[in-house]
This record gives C-alpha cells, structure tokens and sequence, in this order.
C-alpha cells in the first residue's frame, strides 16, 4: 500500500511535470485540447472588381472635397459615364489641386474637373481646354463663402485678423485666393493677416475645422457649403457665413489638349445625354447639379 | 509488526487521486477560460485594429498613395505585437499592400496565388471592407502561436502550483498520519506486551486527543487486572487452606468420637467408684480431681464436635431476641471481664425470623465477642433490633477504634484478622456472613471509621408456613 501511493504520487507527478516540458507530445495535446479547435485554413482574398474590357476612362476629380466624399458622391455619376462609354471607370483623386493639373500636364487623364483656380495654370500652359461647366441652382457662377464658427463672435473679415485660419488649397479660388487678394486689396500682407493658417485640401474639411473650433474662420466653396447645408445638416451646425464673394466662374471639366476632338465632343456629348437621362438626373439631384452646359470661355479666360 | 493498508498510505492516496482530480480539473478550466478570456481580448484588438485600419486606409487607396499606405500598415502592425500581419487588397485595382513578419509574408504570397494550394492557416484573421467594399478590405491576423505561447506559460505555472500541492499534502498526510498512527501503535505495543504480574510496559502518549484518553483507560484497566489476578491468586492459596482446615476438622472430630466413648466408661467409673461410701479421703479427693478433668476433656470435645461436624441447617421461625440471649449468656463471662457495658433495645413486636436458632445464636455471639474485643475495656456496646415488614436488622455497634476505611472490603474474606497472631482464625466473620447467607439475610458492616463499628444483621421475617427445613450444605 505504501509502494502504491508512493508510486501513484511519482504518477501524478510526472504527469503534472510532463506539462512544464515545452515540445512534448503530452503538452501539445493537451494545450490543443485547451484551445479547442484546430486552425483552419484561410480564405483566398476576393476577386478585384470586374471591369469591362478597353482602355480605362481617366477622371480626375480635384479635391475640392474630400476623398471620401468625392469617391461617394461622384464616383456612381462618373461609374454611369464609363458604362455609357463601355470603358472601365477610373476614378484619381490627388491630395492638392496642382497634382490633379500635373495628371492633366501629364495626359494620364481623360477627363478632369477641376477647380477655377487652377484653371489658370492650365491655362498658361495650354495642357487642358474646358469641356463643360455644371448648372447648378439655374446658374453657372458660384461664390467664395466666408464662415465663422460658433466659438468665434468675427462678423467680418477684418475681425478675423490675427485669428487662426484655414485654406482650402494654394490655388483654390474660394478657399484660398479669394480672401487672400480680399486682404491684399484692404493693404495688408495676407501671410501675417491671419495669426496662423493651414490648408485643409477639402472645403468640407474646412467646414469641419470652422465647426470643430480648430479655426476661427475659413472661406469655402459656396456649392459644397450648400450642398452640405441641403443634404448633411448636422456638419454645418452652428457655421455662420459672415461675407460672400460676388459670383465668380463655377469649377470647369477639362481635358487634355491632346485629347482628338472627336473624342473630347463624345466626352461631352455623353455627359450632356447622361444629365438627361432619369439615372443621370437622380444621380444629379444627389449633387444638386441640374446639368452640364458649355464653359462660358470669356470668363474663364480673365481669371488670374 | 506490519499493517495491511498502513492509515498514511490510505492518507496519502486520498490526497493524490484528490490532487489529480482537482489539479487536472484545474489545469483545463482555467488554462481554458484564460485561453477564451485572452483570445477575446486578442479578438477585440484585432477588430479595433481593422476597423482602424479600414478607416484610414481609404484615404491613400483613392489618393494612390502607396507611401502612405504602408505607412499606415507598417505603424498599424505596430501597434500590437501580437500582430503577425496587416493586408489592404485594393478593390479597384486588385494588388495587395501588406505589412508582415516573414513567415506570415510567406503565407500571404501563398494566399494570393490563386492556384497554388493553401496552406494551413495558423492566423486567427479579422477582415474590414473598406467603404462597404467599394474600394478593397482590410485583413489582419495574428499567429496563433502567440496565444499559445500565453497558455503554455499559464498551464505551466498552474502545473507548478499542482505539483507544489501536490508535494505538501503527500507530506502533510504522513504527517497527520504519523500523529495519529504513532500513538495508535504504542497502544498495539502495550495491548500486546502487557502481563498479568510484573511491572506495566511504558505507555506514553504525548497527545492530549482520544488516544491519550483510550491510553489512560488501557493502562488503569491493566493495573486493574493485575490486581485482580493477584487477589484470585490469594484466594486460591487460603481455598488450600480451608481445605487442609476441613481435613483438620474431620480428624479432629473422628479422634473426639473416638474419645468420646472410653471417656463415658471413664466418667461412668469415676462416677461410679466416687458413689461409694467407703471412699479414703485421698481417693475421694483424687476423684473429684478426675472428674473435673473429664468434663473438661468432655466440653472439649463437645466443642470441638460442634465446630467440626458437618451439620445441617434447619430454618425454622426463630426468636431473634432469645438467640441475643442466649448469645449474651454465653458472652456474659467476657463481657464482665471486660467490664464492657451493654444497651439494648428491640421493638415489643419484632416478629420471629426465618433462621438456623443454633447457628443465629453463633453469628450474634460471634459479633458480640468481636466487638467486646474492639472496645477493650470500659467500652460500650449497644444491641439494636429493629424491622421493616420483611426484614429484621439487628445492629451491632460498639465504641472500639472502628474498622479502618482500607481494610473494610477485605474483614469478610476468610482467614483475614487484626488480632495477633495465634488469637484469632480470621474465620469468624467469614463464617457469619457465610451463615447469614445461607439463612437468606446477609451480614454487613454498616459503619466503618474511627468513631467504632457497626455491624448489620439482615434476616427474613418467617412466614407463617415457611416452617419447613431446607438442608442447603
């Protein structure tokens, strides 16, 4: 009896110890016990997406809003456009609008929509002619919005002086340039106007930065302002528009100068057929668009 | 001496089937909630991981920022180093961006070949579609090693803690065991080595539990059996004796038989020649002389008749108060001598009881003697009798130093006496309880110390027909 429990004790002891000895057989099962089921295999990742066949319909969107918002917003009106094409679409999205002009500079776009101010970049170097210029609200002009958000009591520009301040991009008409020759024209040096100032590369995000309290003022682009005030109420809360520009050119859609002429009118033509059609118009209503129409050259060509 | 199934090992096995139980028990329930708690808590930061991931990988997808984005992966993967690897597969364009250590890299590239046979997945993987899939998804994984690597080292430090278990409670049985089965074997040693004479073995318990108390009653029980032993010895050796005594007694009473008779011729003679009328002086005076000497050889013998022939009891309604008198008759020349003075008292109807009258009258002379003894001279003795419908009792007390409290069990045995050697038999009192008995009373003493003795005897009241003779020797 003795030798039995002695030998018992040695027993459990050795099958206690045999789970401190990493490697051995007993260890290993027993931990696979404890975690149960083996692994399984994995999934193969999911195929890309199917594209038609042919050479892919470039468009560059500038960002005048953000990524997200522009691949949201555009992307299904633009999906639509290529179909109509039978290209596959692709959408390119660049963080500043001088990128977008290089992708124009470069021909490695079909189709660009742009913002005004870059207009003239495009210009001077003759890569782009304009193709179209959206209608929106029976119009073709927008303007430059300047807000205020609700931690800030400014009611003009002037009370933003020595305030911090947020720009769209360099070249952005309502969001840089115009409160920029704004100041300018009142004699003052609009780098030491502003106590500090940023580009936030989207007006929504400016918005955002008016709203959040991060800026005390920005100056926007009014249709994205609109746009927001009509569709995403909650993200222009307490955003007040302290000035407005008088109207200035709407944001142009470009093409490469290289592009064939007989390419750049099917361009237009499809656009144009599109916004008449009933997918095109709700795809349209969604960005409050009524249309495309043709540029008015003369007043892209005295832009600056 | 060896024991069959010894209490330690039985002890010791209890605890290690209980350590087994437990410790295995042990080991898989808690190894098994530590491994879910831990891969929740693993699944929770992969989700946050991805979801992370998801958010801020759309922004470089639609800018083509290929920088950025393994940036992002790079720090992503960073940021839990359980984190095998992070993928971005681009919806739009079909490539996948990834973030990973080598040999989750391998399994990756295995993965994207969409021929090649897939190997055995050892990645736990959370997947994220980034903008509702529109433009790719997120995988991220974590090798199931890491989790394992955790559980093994929590398995072991729970083994540990059983093995320690383990380890105290074998030796914590041997020695509960040792407590209890030490002692348990002096007692075994001592049951088996103790004797009827002779010194008792040592038997020392140190504790103070049951087994002390058993101890105590195992060694007063032994004492108490040796002294029973010698006591039944000693009575085998007065038996011998009592039985010389009797042989004693028969010869004595066949040699005082065989005198009786020429004595009656020599008295008869004596008688005969003293009647003569003409007897010379010297004759007469001799004769005289003869004669007192045969009726002393006469009540010798007769005595010596009495005490030694086997006689029969006969129990017949008798007087208590005439065998106190004719006791006291006899008595009366000691008494005197001694010049003890006497009280009685006894109640007008002390009714007859059922009694031997000879042998009755030699238990109260027997007790009177004895106490005229004890009380020297000048003492007192007082004769009580008295009744209760069935019994008579008749006290017997004196002034005499008493009966030592020592000694009181022992005046009844035979052959037991204070006297000095050669005056008393030490049979006496044995013979009056012996008598008393066989009356169907019992002689006892009542009262023992030093303010004298008192001896009780106990008769049955005689019915009215009980008047028949029981021989009972």
């Amino acid at each position: 009896m003795r030798r039995l429990s002695l030998a018992a004790a040695a027993a459990v002891g050795l099958l206690f110890a045999a789970l401190l000895v990493p490697g051995l057989p007993l260890r290993t099962w027993f931990l696979s016990v404890v975690t149960g089921s083996a692994p399984s295999t994995g999934a193969r990742w999911p195929s890309p997406q199917r594209r038609p066949p042919g050479p892919p319909l470039r468009i560059a969107i500038g960002a005048m809003i953000s990524p997200e918002r522009t691949f949201v917003s555009y992307g299904e009106f633009f999906a639509e456009l290529a179909q109509r094409l039978g290209r596959p679409l692709e959408l390119l999205q660049r963080r500043t609008y001088r990128e977008t002009n290089d992708l124009i500079v470069r021909g490695e776009v079909d189709l660009a929509w742009i913002c005004t101010g870059a207009w003239p970049q495009l210009r001077e170097e003759g890569a782009a002619r304009l193709l179209a210029v959206p209608i929106v609200g029976g119009r073709t002009s927008y303007h430059s919005f300047l807000i205020a958000g609700p931690f800030s009591n400014a009611n003009r520009l002037e009370e933003l002086k020595g305030k911090r301040f947020a720009f769209t991009d360099p070249i952005s008409l309502t969001g840089c340039l115009y409160p920029r020759s704004l100041v300018s024209s009142a004699g003052r040096d609009p780098s030491a106007y502003f106590a500090s100032t940023f580009f936030t590369h989207g007006h929504d995000l400016s918005i955002e930065a008016v709203r959040r309290g991060i800026v005390d003022g920005a100056s926007v682009d009014s249709l994205i302002y609109d746009h927001l005030v009509r569709r995403f109420p909650s993200e222009v809360e307490g955003v007040r528009v302290i000035d407005r520009s008088p109207p200035l050119p709407i944001p142009p859609l470009v093409v490469p100068v290289r592009m064939p002429e007989v390419d750049a009118r099917q361009l237009k033509d499809e656009l144009i057929a599109l916004s008449r059609t009933a997918r095109g118009r709700s795809l349209l209503d969604e960005l409050l668009i009524d249309g495309f129409a043709a540029p008015e050259l003369n007043a892209y060509a005295n832009l600056k | 001496m060896t024991v069959a199934r010894p209490l330690r090992a039985r002890l010791q096995l209890a605890i290690i089937l209980a350590v087994l139980v437990f410790g295995s028990l042990n080991v898989v329930l808690v190894g098994r909630i530590t491994y879910l708690a831990l891969r929740a808590e693993q699944d929770r930061r992969l989700l946050f991981v991805t979801r992370l991931v998801a958010q801020r990988a759309a922004r470089p997808l639609l800018l083509d920022d290929q920088l950025a984005l393994q940036k992002l992966l790079d720090e992503s993967r960073a940021l839990d180093p359980d984190l095998a690897y992070v993928a971005v597969f681009d919806a739009r364009r079909g490539g996948i961006t990834k973030s990973a250590e080598p040999g989750a890299a391998r399994w990756l590239e295995a993965r994207e070949s969409p021929t090649a046979p897939l190997p055995r997945m050892n990645y736990r993987e959370a997947a994220e579609k980034i903008m509702d899939g529109r433009l790719g998804e997120v995988h991220v994984g974590v090798a199931e090693t890491t989790l394992r690597a955790t559980l093994g080292r929590i398995v072991m430090v729970v083994s540990l803690m059983v093995l320690a278990f383990l380890a105290a409670g074998v030796t914590g049985a041997a020695f509960v065991a040792r407590t209890v089965t030490k002692p348990v074997e002096k007692l075994v040693e001592f049951a088996s080595t103790v004797r009827l004479e002779g010194p008792l073995p040592p038997l020392e318990i140190s504790s103070r539990d049951e087994i002390a108390q058993l101890a105590g009653h195992l060694e007063s029980d032994a004492r108490r059996l040796q002294l029973l032993h010698a006591e039944a010895k000693a009575r085998e050796r007065d038996l011998a004796r009592v039985e010389h005594l009797a042989t004693v007694g028969m010869l004595a009473a066949g040699v005082a038989h065989e005198i009786n008779n020429p004595l009656a011729g020599i008295r008869a003679s004596v008688e005969r020649l003293l009647r003569q009328t003409k007897v010379p002086a010297d004759a007469e005076r001799y004769g005289a002389v003869l004669r007192d000497a045969i009726s002393r050889i006469e009540r010798t013998v007769k005595e010596t008749l009495t005490f030694a022939r086997a006689t029969e009891v006969h129990l017949v309604p008798t007087s208590l108060s005439d065998a106190i008198e004719r006791a006291l008759g006899l008595a009366a020349p000691r008494l005197e001598r001694n010049r003890v003075s006497l009280s009685r008292s006894s109640p007008a109807d002390l009714p007859l009881v059922r009694a031997d009258a000879a042998q009755l009258v030699q238990i109260v002379l027997n007790l009177v003697l004895n106490a005229c003894d004890a009380v020297k001279s000048g003492g007192e003795l007082v004769l009580r009798s008295s009744h209760d419908g069935h019994f008579v009792t008749l006290d017997i007390s004196d002034t005499g130093p008493g009966v030592p409290a020592d000694i009181a069990d022992r005046i009844f045995n035979p052959f037991f006496t204070t006297k000095p050697r050669g005056q008393g038999t030490g049979l006496g009192l044995a013979v009056s309880r012996a008598g008393a008995r066989e009356m169907g009373g019992d002689l006892v003493l009542a009262l023992s110390g030093g303010r004298g003795a008192c001896f009780r005897l106990t008769l049955a009241i005689a019915a009215n027909e009980d008047d028949a003779t029981h021989p009972s020797r």
